[in-house]
Parts: C-alpha cells; structure tokens; sequence
C-alpha cells in the first residue's frame, strides 16, 4: 500500500574522470497498488535504478519516496520492500517453509503460529503447498521462481521489486507465469516496480512502462501509448515486435525526401541470394524517395532539416502486381493498398518472407530505395521475388527529428482507444 | 578393417605405455614410504643384510623398533594434538569470518587490507622468529595467568596461538575463493528480508560453509601438525616437546638405527596419513586453493 | 479464492506499517505539491554525513568479522617483521637485551662480505630455481597423464599428493635412509641396475663405485640431492594445480584440435600448455616460498651446518640467531629473506589484482 516516487534519481559509479553515469535524473511516480515495467536494453541502467530503490545501490542524486517519505538513507531492510531477484536467491540449505519464513523472521516480531500461518496461505494461494519441506536444489525452475515468488508476497511489503524474475524460465512457462504474475499483483494491489529486457513483457504486464535508454528515461506511459506514440525514435524502435520502419529523410518543399544508392539494374531478382562481394561490383545509382506530407505534418516538421519517417509494419500495405495489371495500375479501389492516396504508394519488390504462422513478416525493397518490413496476415501467400505495390498510408506515419530524435508526429488515432483501461 | 584393428593395436599400445608410466610413477612415489615400511620392520641385522625394499626375512621380523620409538614419541604425540587442534579450529573460524567481512559485505578499501591477508601466507616464518621469541618471553603467560595448567603448557599455549596467527591467512584464502562463489543475490535477498550481516553470517553463510570448513580444517591440521621451526624456537620445556622435535631428536639419538628412525617417522606421520587417506579429496582441494 | 486470501491478508496485515496506510488521492497531490516546492533536498546528497556513508559502505558491519583476525594478522605478521628490522639494527647479541637507542645497518654491510652468507645466498637462488622449474615439469607431465581418461585416476592422484602431507621431518628421515651410502636404496637400485647391465651387455665394465655416491655427504651432490627430495615432495602438489587448469579448459577444444588433425604433441605444444600460464604462475610462486621455508627438511638432515655446498638462508638464520645467540646479524639475514619472498609474491599480487583475481 504505498506510493513509490523516483525524484531526479541519478546514479554515478566511480569517482572523476573514470565515473560512469549509470543513471541520469530519472523522474517516475508510481501510484499505489500500480505495475510499472521498467524497460530497456541490456546496461541501460533499469536493474540499477530498481536496486537503488531496494536500497543495494547508494543514490548519487536525487530522491527516493515511498509514501512521501524520503528513504535514500535507509537500509534495505527498513524500506519495507521486498525483491524477486533473477536467480530467485533462494537460500539453498533451509526448506520452502524455511526460506519463506526466514524473512518473517528477521524483520517482524510475528509470533511463530501466525510465521507459519502466513507461510501456509501464502503458499496455498501460489499453489506451492506440496513443496513446503523440500529444499529449493530438488524443485524445478519454475517451481523455485513460485518460492521466490512467495518469499515476497508473504512478508506483505510497501513495494515489490521484480529484477528480470521470469527470463530463467523457458518460453512456455515464461508465458503462464506472465499471465499469473499479472492476475497475483492485481489481486494483491501492491504497488509493484518490474524490470525487464523483453519488451512483450513490458507491453503486456504493466500498467505503465517506462523506458530506459543509455541511463535516461525516455518515457513514462501506458503500453498502448508507448506502441502508438512513442516520444522518440528510440522507443518507437524498442517498442514492438518487428521493429519499427525508419527512412532517414530530409525535409524539402512538404515532403520528406531521402536519397539512396541503388544498383543500376534495380532491385530485381537477380539480386537476391548474391554475396557482399558481388554487390560491390554492382554499378550504383542514386534515387530519391518522395513523401509527401499533409498540412498538420508539414507544420510539425518546419523546424527540423532532417526527419525520420517511421512505420509500423503492420501499417505498411502490400499489395502483388500481377502481370494483368501492371499495365492497369490504377485499379487499387479495392485492393489491399486500402485508402493509401497514390503517392504514398511505391513501388518494390520482396526479398525475404518469414512465415511466423499468424502472419507473414515480408521484407521488401523499394525500387527508390528505402528496405521496409512489413507483417501481413499468415493466409496470405507471398513469395520472395514478387513485385509488389507498397502504401504507407498517411495517418499511419511517425515522423523524428532528425537531430533530436523526438517525436515531431504520431498517427492518427482515436485519442479513445488510448484511454481506454486494458482488460 | 585391417585399418580399424592396427588403430585399435596402437591405441592399446599407448595406453599400456600410458599406464606403465603411471605405475612407474607411483614405485617413486612410494618407494621411500615402502622401503622405510619394510626397514621398520626388520631387526638392525635384518636391514643390514637386505635391500631396504624387501620385506624382512624369516628370523629378522620384529615390532621392537615400533615400540621404542612409541615410548620416546607418545608424550610428543599428545602435546601435538594438544597444540594442533585449537590451533587448527581456531585458524579455521577466523579465516571464515575474515573472509566474509572482505568477500561478502562490500566497502571501499577492502582489497588493500584483502591483499596484506594474501601476502601473509607467503611470509618466510624466519622474518619474524627473533621477534616472536621476545614477545613470549615478554607475555610470560604462565606468570600472569595462575592456573597450573598454563604454567605446565606454557610452550604448547604459546606455539598454539602463534600457530593460529599464522595460519588465519591461508584460511581466509581458502574461504575467501569459497565464499567469492557465493550468489551475491542471495546475500542481497538476505539483506532485505531484514536480515542484519550477523545473522547472515550465522544463518545462512556458516551453515553452506560446511566443506570448506573440512578443507581448511584437514589443510591447516597437516600444516600445524608439521611445522618443526615455530617448535624448536618456542618450546624449550622438554615435557612441551611437540612430536615433530620428539622425532628430530629420535632421528639424533639412533644414528645408524634405520628401523628404529622409520618406525619413529610413522608414527609420527600417522594421524596426518590417516587424515590424507580419509579425506583425501578435501586436502588436495586445500592444496589447489594454496594460491 | 483469491478473494478469501486477500481478505485473510489484509485482516492480519498489522498496524505496525499503519503510518505507510495509502494516502488517498487527495492527500497524494498535495503532498507530492509540497514536496516538490523544497527540491533542496536532492543536492543534499552531496554532502552525506559520514555516519551514512560508513552505513552504506558496510565497512562498520563489516569491522566485527575482518578486525579480530585482521588484528592477529598485524600483530603477529606484519608488527613482527617490522620489529625483527628494528631489531636487525641494534647489533644485539648473546643473552642480554637489545638496546634500541643505538641502530646501525652495520649487520647489513656485514652481509655483503659475509664468506657463508654469499654461499647460502647462491644455494638459495639455485635451489629456489632448480626445484621450482623440475617441480613444474615433472607436475604437468604427470597432469596430462593422469588427465587422460585413466582408471583409478582417484587412486593415482592420492598416491602422487601423498608425500605432500607429510612433515619435512618424515620425508628427510625417510631419504637420509634412501641417501644412505652403502645400504640404501638409491644406490642399491644403482647397483641392481648396473649388475644386470654387465650381464646383458658383458662388455660394459662400468663399476658400479663410479655411479654409487655419499649423496648426502659429498659436496658435489648434495645440492642436487636435497632438490630431488623436495621435488618428490612436492611434484605432486604440482599436478594438482595443473590438473585443475587442465580441467577449466573446455572439451570442444582438444574436439576442435582433433577434427582440425593436429597430433596430440602439437594439441598440447600449441593450444593446452598456453593456457595454463596462470596455472604455472600460482604454483611457481607457492613453490618459491616453499623453497625459501624448506630449512625444516635440512635442518633435520644436517642439523645447523649443512656446509658451504648446502648451506642456504632459511638454515643460516637459524644458526646465526639462535645457535651463535648473533640475534641482530641473524635478523638481518631474515630481511634478506623476507625480501626475496616479497619479489616474488609482490609482482604476484599485483598481477592477480590488475587480473582482479584477488
């Protein structure tokens, strides 16, 4: 039951010339009974910044609140937070009873009855009775995660601190585990702080994320949020699975133009398969990609010189040129390519097709230049060679400051899909 | 199929070779303990007349040399124990807690005083000889502390504790690369369920300590157990004679008596043999670690 | 069920943690308001007061575990080395006193002309050398036999580390027997070996005088002898460490080595030995200072005057001091000793700490 506020939170380590930023004034105010995921790539300074908050880690700057009170200078053992540490940590000569009591006993004057009490419902309720008197060397990977699990919930602290507790598991369980991590903190409302690596996990487990890039926060915001309007290039890139699309452009005369060295005879088939070798040989041309931009983007980006177009892969269409209508290309009424206005329609061919089941992730090369991944339903056949028609339809497009890498424009979305509370 | 068998013939010749080196290796290697066996055995004609490997000749067998050298050494062998043991636990103890202050819990400057601990297994025991018998001699612990027992064992007092000193580092080593292994997490775990670093030493690093507390203990035991140069300096009351001086002076005594210096040599040995071929894994263990 | 749960958490959830109860929301943002307007806080942080910083450090939690030993260490170690210099400069001899108020490095310059200390000195060196390098050889070549998938390889392994657990006082009663001119079984094996020679090749008339020596008491071979001892001993602790490097180096090399047909000289000339440099290190420096100690196995043998050919630092020390009472010039020889041991374990260390293996 508390609020955890991380106040200009700065990590150094060392001293001097040799001292490393680890974490750079960090602002997050995590409302009680919330999940936050703290995403970002390995060394971004997420585990730092949580074990600052368990206390394992001085704070060089800043403010660490729980409840409106400051406790930068308290030992871990009095902020009243318990952790799941990514080797589970259990201790490997005490039982389960053992390990989940250990804690009860060193930071409550609990009497022993009401010790084992909570041990015992705390373990019904995880399903982990039966392990009770086994020690944690003769349990399973997931069974030792359950124990870590419990160790947490039974000493019923302020805050969980969760450092990567689901990445020892193997894909299927880390999944179920997921899910019943999930259900188990909203039924326990307590305000939990999850950090992460694998972007899924933060995109389906918290309630907000934050994202953490080189020590700096990038953004704060619902999953949602952060997948459609992601403040920068940066989370647009880390957020979602494929990738993002980004085409370095500059800006000229409303619309983004980037240029591109292509070989002479295009980007056809016979490209494909051919070595590094013997693209060098290959005669280069220059191209231009023109995109052409609406009023409202034209405005966003009248103060950057370079911006990046992004697209999201399931936004960009593909639609097959078939030999009939390559003659008759302007019969796209109906077609995949949707409302996409003619100009935002390109021409390329496919290079890679990974089928993933439920779609088709295809890689296309544009013939102005630019290679686009695109994912397209898994009924859909498309092979590899194929010409295609591509429109990145206008109200899907993000464009980045070229320099900055902020967001200079989202696309458009029903501000209502947003807000609404994830089931 | 011809192939086949020639490589199978060759592989079958280099390990016969293989493990006639090994053998030959292992004739060197016993070959004084097995000789000095059989002497021990014979009677003083016996060894005489036999090659020392032989086992004794009719007439020649004998416990005689056995037992006189058990008369001359029986007094040293219980001072030794008497000094080895506490020596030994008490080494033990402080390494591992030197080694958790310096592995376990973190703070700055810990590698400096981490570094003087290391150095000090290597110290040659002559540095500090001279000193060490001023020292004593200025403690005077039979004086100052009236109890009989400690104006009788003075010499074995004084050995035991200067044994201890100089065994904590070589212990703090062992438990310092034992306890580096140690889950950092764990320990961290510990710290937030409240635990302060008292109880995390007592509950839950003392009791994951227990084999390398074995290695240690068999380690430092030889090690106190063997040691001559700390004995002849500290102890002069002959009833104080640890077994390593008692068989010197044995050895001394019974100049051309082999048997009679073989015997003595076992017995003397002995408990350090048993604990070799008992625990034979955790002293080469101990001994790996020696670094 | 959950729902049961949470009830039954919360009902015994106890006051203790009442004052952390869950500000409302209105509570919450005019807090958060208030705090904010004194951001001063977050610069505080700069001048943390020292009690905190020892607290976080865990130097003080850590004091009660290192101190006492730490302390023992210091008395017994490093203030007693530092005494025994004192003490190397006062001139003290016989049954007195020193006195400390006149010092003098006049043992020092002693030293440097001191006949049986320049022996002593080259005995140590050459010891100290020779044994090592033996040691090490014949420790790896029994390593990368005994690594090679033997039988028993528990038993051949106790065999070999065995000498290593007896006192120097066994093992140097043990080859003053083996030594022993006329009835031992060196020269015993000398002869055996000879005599079946002349049998076997009649022509041969080497006599078996020429090769059977007073091992321990010809000057020529005593050296030698005493080094081939110490390396029985200690050979096998040799083969411990370097089977251990041995063993820390992946299967799928001497795999990768084996499908790329390098014979197995080659595998062990050009890919395995290389990596046991850390391995040879440790142990060399472990030996060195075993050879510098090593005055227990002569001191039994010879007793305080083993003779310019064998005389070393470790033994003339002990004889200088406590038999001729000459405390002052028998510290002295103890500096130089100490010293000898810090070149070697001083770069040692520091490697090992550069390495951060320390």
């Amino acid at each position: 039951m508390a609020r955890l506020e991380l106040d200009s939170v700065t990590k150094r380590f060392g001293e001097g010339d040799g001292s490393v930023l680890a974490v750079d004034d960090v602002n997050v105010d995590i409302a009680d009974g919330e999940f936050l995921v703290l995403v970002g790539p390995s060394g971004c300074g997420k585990s730092t910044t949580l074990r600052m908050v368990a206390g394992l880690e001085s704070i060089t700057d800043g403010e660490i609140r729980l409840d409106d009170q400051r406790i930068n200078d308290q030992a871990p053992a009095e902020r009243d937070i318990a952790m799941v540490f990514q080797s589970y940590a259990l201790y490997p000569h005490m039982t389960v009873r053992e390990n989940m009591r250990f804690g009860l006993e060193e930071s409550t004057d609990l009497p022993a009855d009401e010790r084992n009490a909570r041990v015992e419902e705390t373990a019904g309720m995880l399903d982990i009775t039966e392990l009770l008197d086994r020690k944690p060397g003769a349990l399973s990977g997931g069974q030792r995660q359950r124990v870590a699990l419990g160790r947490a919930i039974v000493r019923e602290p302020k805050a969980f601190l969760m450092d990567e507790p689901l990445s020892n598991l193997d894909a299927k369980l880390r999944s179920q585990m997921r899910t019943e991590l999930q259900q188990l903190q909203e039924d326990l409302d307590t305000t939990t702080v999850y950090v992460t690596h694998d972007q899924t996990e933060a995109m389906t487990m918290g309630d907000r994320i934050a994202i953490l890039d080189a020590g700096e926060l990038q953004q704060v915001a619902t999953p949602l949020e952060a997948y459609h309007r992601p403040a920068n290039r940066f989370v647009g890139s880390f957020i979602g699975e494929p990738s993002m699309n980004f085409v370095d452009c500059g800006v000229d005369d409303g619309a983004l133009l980037g240029e591109f060295e292509v070989p002479v005879d295009g980007p056809d088939e016979s490209r494909i398969g051919l070595t590094a070798d013997d693209e060098d040989d290959r005669q280069l041309e220059t191209v231009e990609f023109r995109y052409p931009l609406g009023a409202d983007v034209r405005d966003a980006v009248a103060g950057s010189a370079e911006a990046a177009l992004g697209i999201r892969p399931e936004d960009v269409l593909i639609e097959p040129v078939t030999a009939d209508d390559e003659s008759d290309a302007a019969a796209a009424g109906a077609s995949p390519l949707g409302d996409a206005a003619a100009d935002h329609v390109f021409g390329g061919i496919v290079t890679v097709v990974e089928p993933m089941g439920d779609e088709n992730v295809v890689h296309v090369t544009l013939d102005d230049g630019p290679e686009l991944v695109a994912t397209v339903n898994g009924l859909r056949r498309i092979d590899s060679g194929t010409r295609v028609r591509v429109g990145l339809p206008a109200d899907a497009i993000h464009v980045f400051d070229g320099d900055t890498g902020e967001a200079v424009h989202s696309r458009s979305l029903d501000d209502a899909e947003l807000d609404e509370r994830r089931v | 199929m011809s192939d086949d068998s020639s490589v199978l013939a060759g592989l079958d010749r280099s390990r016969i070779a293989l493990y006639a080196v090994l053998l030959g290796m292992v004739a060197f290697y016993l070959a004084p303990l097995e000789s000095g066996l059989m002497t021990a055995f014979k009677t003083t004609d016996g060894f005489r007349a036999t090659t020392p490997f032989a086992p004794p000749p009719a007439g020649e067998f004998t416990f005689d040399a056995w037992q006189v050298a058990f008369e001359r050494l029986s007094t040293g062998l219980t001072n030794s124990a008497m000094m080895a043991i506490p020596a030994t636990i008490l080494s033990a103890f402080f390494g591992s807690i030197a080694a958790y202050g310096l592995t376990n819990l973190s703070w700055r400057g810990q590698i400096g005083v981490l570094a003087l601990f290391v150095a000090g297994v290597f110290i040659p025991y002559q540095a500090v000889l001279v000193p060490l018998t001023q020292f004593w001699s200025f403690v005077d612990l039979g004086a100052r502390i009236p109890f009989a027992f400690v104006d009788d064992y003075q010499g074995l007092i004084n050995l035991s504790i200067t044994h201890t000193a100089y065994g904590i580092p070589i212990c703090t080593v062992l438990f310092r690369a034992y306890y580096a292994t140690i889950d950092e997490e764990m320990i961290e775990a510990a710290r937030l369920d409240g635990a302060s670093a008292m109880t995390i030493y007592r509950r839950i690093i003392l009791p994951l300590s227990v084999p390398i507390f074995a290695v240690t203990l068999i380690y430092q035991f030889t090690q106190v157990w063997n040691d001559l140069l700390f004995a002849i300096v500290l102890v002069s009351d002959p009833s104080n004679r640890v077994v390593t001086v008692a068989l010197n002076q044995l050895q001394g005594s019974f100049v051309q008596q082999y048997n009679l210096q073989m015997a003595g040599a076992f017995i003397a040995a002995l408990p350090t043999l048993i604990v070799y071929v008992l625990f034979g894994e955790q002293f080469a263990k101990g001994v790996a670690g020696n670094t | 069920m959950f729902d049961r749960i949470r009830r039954s958490l919360a009902h015994r959830r106890r006051t203790d943690d009442g004052a952390s109860d869950g500000p409302d929301e209105r509570g919450e943002d005019g807090q958060s308001d208030g705090l904010r307007a004194d951001g001063g806080t977050v610069t505080e942080s700069d001048s943390v007061p020292l009690a905190t910083r020892l607290r976080r450090s865990q130097f003080l939690e850590s004091l009660p575990f290192w101190g006492p030993p730490g302390l023992l260490v210091l008395l017994f170690v490093y203030g007693a080395i530092g005494w025994n210099f004192v003490i190397s400069l006062t001139g003290w001899e016989g049954l007195g006193q020193p006195d400390y108020t006149e010092l003098s490095a006049e043992a020092y310059t002693t030293l440097l002309t001191d006949a049986s200390f320049i022996a002593a000195f080259r005995n140590t060196i050459v010891l100290l050398l020779v044994f090592t390098v033996l040691s090490l050889i014949v420790g790896l070549v029994l390593a990368i036999l005994v690594d090679r998938k033997i039988r028993f390889e528990n038993t051949f392994r106790t065999i070999y580390l065995l000498p290593m657990s007896l006192s120097f006082v066994v093992t140097a009663i043990f080859w003053s027997w083996m030594y022993n001119p006329r009835i031992g079984l060196i020269n015993e094996s000398i002869r055996g070996v000879v005599g079946v020679l002349d049998g076997v090749v009649f022509w041969t008339t080497v006599e078996a005088g020429f090769l059977t020596q007073a091992w321990l008491d010809d000057p020529r071979f005593k050296l030698a002898a005493i080094i081939f001892a110490l390396m029985w001993q200690f050979s096998g602790y040799c083969m411990v460490v370097y089977l251990a490097g041995l063993r820390a180096i992946p299967t799928s090399q001497y795999e990768a080595a084996r499908i790329d047909g390098a014979s197995a000289v080659r595998l062990y000339r050009r890919v395995i030995i290389p990596q046991l440099r850390a391995s040879t290190m440790s142990a060399a420096v472990v030996l060195m200072v075993f050879a510098l100690k090593a005055f227990d196995f002569l001191f039994v043998l010879f007793g305080v005057n083993p003779g310019s050919s064998a005389d070393i630092l470790a033994v003339m020390m002990y004889r200088v001091a406590f038999d001729r009472l000459q405390w002052a010039y028998g510290s002295a020889v103890a500096m130089v000793l100490f010293a000898m041991a810090l070149s070697v374990i001083g770069p040692y260390l520091y490697l090992q700490y550069r390495r951060g293996e320390l």
